[in-house]
């Protein structure tokens, strides 16, 4: 798993691209560098999750947590590039329902900035 | 503390025919040195006794009672000891009243009038659950590794699973739970409801460890207590939705698929909460993954509703529940099993026999997955409309 701050745009939207697996040996570790990701105070995060091979319930679990943190103080958290076989896992699981989903970088942003 | 049989159980009740009703039906395990009783007809007299005997291992108690009912009871036995287990006793669909013993940390209950065997049962599984869970506080005490935890956590996890399957002439039932090495979050369920319907439940929790196996217990139980009297499995998800979310600090999640099947109607109804759809497969050999109701996991937001959805069994029509353990078993090289060769494993085995083709599922993946050993746990219920039925 790696991730890679990739963006920071002038309005503080924070684009953090997602690489390798997230499952229960890294959940932990992802959830840290992406809790000092919502610290550093953006008003958004947009995970691009082209490069992202699998996700596991642990994970979903973090990201959960993080869209009720962001909620909290008004921060946004929304997920883009989703992969077919990812995209699936949201939908069975009715996550697409809890964090907005979107097709490209370009997109998310422009709906954070709405 | 970990404490040998016989087991002490204090049974709370008014009427005073319980008393010799229980010795009498009780005996065998009395005589086998498995079960004490001690008795008291209220929740007074029962506080009384936990407070004078300190070898108490669980209460079994009666809702309705003079003086202290048994939910008031509920919330007075932690003070006395926070180890204690308590089963509730309530009349056949008073959800009302069991959903909020279960709030009041009840482990389990069961109906009026009492049927022995079942409460044998239930006592076994939650005096399981109480060693499973002294042992855990004791190696927490001796500070062991996480892998301790988690093997308690596993032996809680089975001890959850049916191990008697119904029989009836109109249908077959048959499941299984292969745990994985490591992360464990699954469990099924059957039970046996009015007018000879039965509901079935596949889950995935979202953690392993100790924590994981109590949310999955309170599932499992809470599963139990809406199906019973409710209108449907949508109803059912809906109502275990809000319990779970209730208290639920940690983002803990579960995917459940509940269904319930009536042999009169040959109505097979089931409603998911991000889980997979079940998949049909006809006697032809011929499949077809049944339409996602499109629930949410449950714990993770209050007052949703839950769509069910239900067909129309044929005689020999087969319907397979699992979790993605099944689906998403993987080869050295990455390649996941999937649903083609689930449907393929299903289907080659149309005979009548529930087991043989739920354990063609097993064979199947293991035989795919070969020498890589497991990342999930692997469950897999199958049930097949009998082709008198």
């Amino acid at each position: 798993m790696n991730l890679t701050v990739v963006n920071v745009t002038e309005n503080g939207v924070m684009v953090v691209a997602i690489e390798g697996r997230v499952d229960s040996s890294n959940a932990q570790k992802f959830e840290r560098v992406l809790k000092a990701v919502a610290d550093a105070g953006t008003n958004g995060i947009v995970l691009d999750l082209e490069s992202l091979l699998y996700i596991s319930s642990a994970a979903l679990r973090v990201l959960l947590g993080l869209t009720k943190a962001q909620a909290r103080k008004g921060g946004t958290l929304t997920v883009c590039a989703v992969p077919d076989s990812l995209r699936r896992i949201l939908e069975v699981s009715g996550f697409d329902q809890i964090i907005p989903v979107h097709d490209s970088q370009a997109e998310a942003l422009a709906a954070c900035s709405r | 503390m970990v404490v040998k049989p016989p087991y002490k159980i204090l049974v709370v009740d008014d009427e005073p025919d319980l008393e010799p009703l229980m010795l009498q039906r009780m005996r065998r395990n009395i005589r086998r040195g498995q079960y004490t009783f001690v008795f008291a007809r209220n929740g007074i007299e029962a506080l009384d006794r936990l407070h004078d005997e300190d070898d108490i291992d669980m209460v079994v108690s009666d809702i309705n009672m003079p003086e202290m009912d048994g939910l008031t009871l509920l919330q007075q036995i932690p003070k006395v000891d926070p180890n204690i287990r308590s089963i509730i006793v309530s009349a056949y669909g008073d959800m009302e009243n069991i959903r909020t013993a279960m709030n009041r940390g009840a482990f389990d209950f069961v109906t009026k009038p009492i049927d022995f065997r079942d409460l044998r049962l239930t006592i076994d599984r939650t005096l399981q659950h109480l060693m499973e869970w002294r042992e855990a506080l004791a190696s927490r005490d001796q500070l062991v590794a996480l892998q301790n935890e988690l093997s308690v956590a596993s032996k809680m996890q089975q001890s959850i699973l049916p191990t008697h399957f119904p029989a009836s002439p109109h249908y077959q039932v048959f499941a299984n739970m292969e745990p994985a090495r490591s992360v464990g979050g699954d469990f099924f369920d059957i039970v046996m409801l009015e007018n000879e319907r039965i509901g079935m439940t596949v889950a995935d929790v979202s953690d392993k460890g100790v924590p994981a196996a109590l949310f999955m217990m309170s599932t499992r139980t809470l599963i139990k207590g809406a199906a019973i009297g409710s209108a449907g499995p949508g109803d059912v998800l809906r109502e275990v939705n809000n319990l779970l979310y209730e208290d639920n600090e940690t983002e803990m999640f579960v995917t459940v698929l509940y269904a319930e099947y009536n042999p009169v109607s040959g109505e097979f109804v089931y409603a998911s909460g991000g889980h997979d759809p079940p998949l049909l497969v006809k006697p032809d050999g011929s499949s077809s993954t049944l339409d996602l109701t499109g629930g949410i996991a449950l714990g993770l937001l209050p007052d949703l509703d839950y769509r069910q959805n239900s067909v129309i069994l044929e005689p020999g029509d087969t319907i397979v529940l699992y979790t993605d353990g099944v689906s998403e078993a993987m080869t050295r090289d990455e390649e996941q099993f999937g649903l083609e060769r689930l449907r393929a494993a299903v289907a080659a085995d149309t005979g009548d026999d529930a087991e043989a083709a739920n354990e063609a599922v097993f064979d199947a993946v293991s035989e795919f997955v070969g020498d890589n050993p497991a990342s999930d746990d692997i469950t897999c219920l199958t049930f097949r409309r009998t082709e008198r039925g």
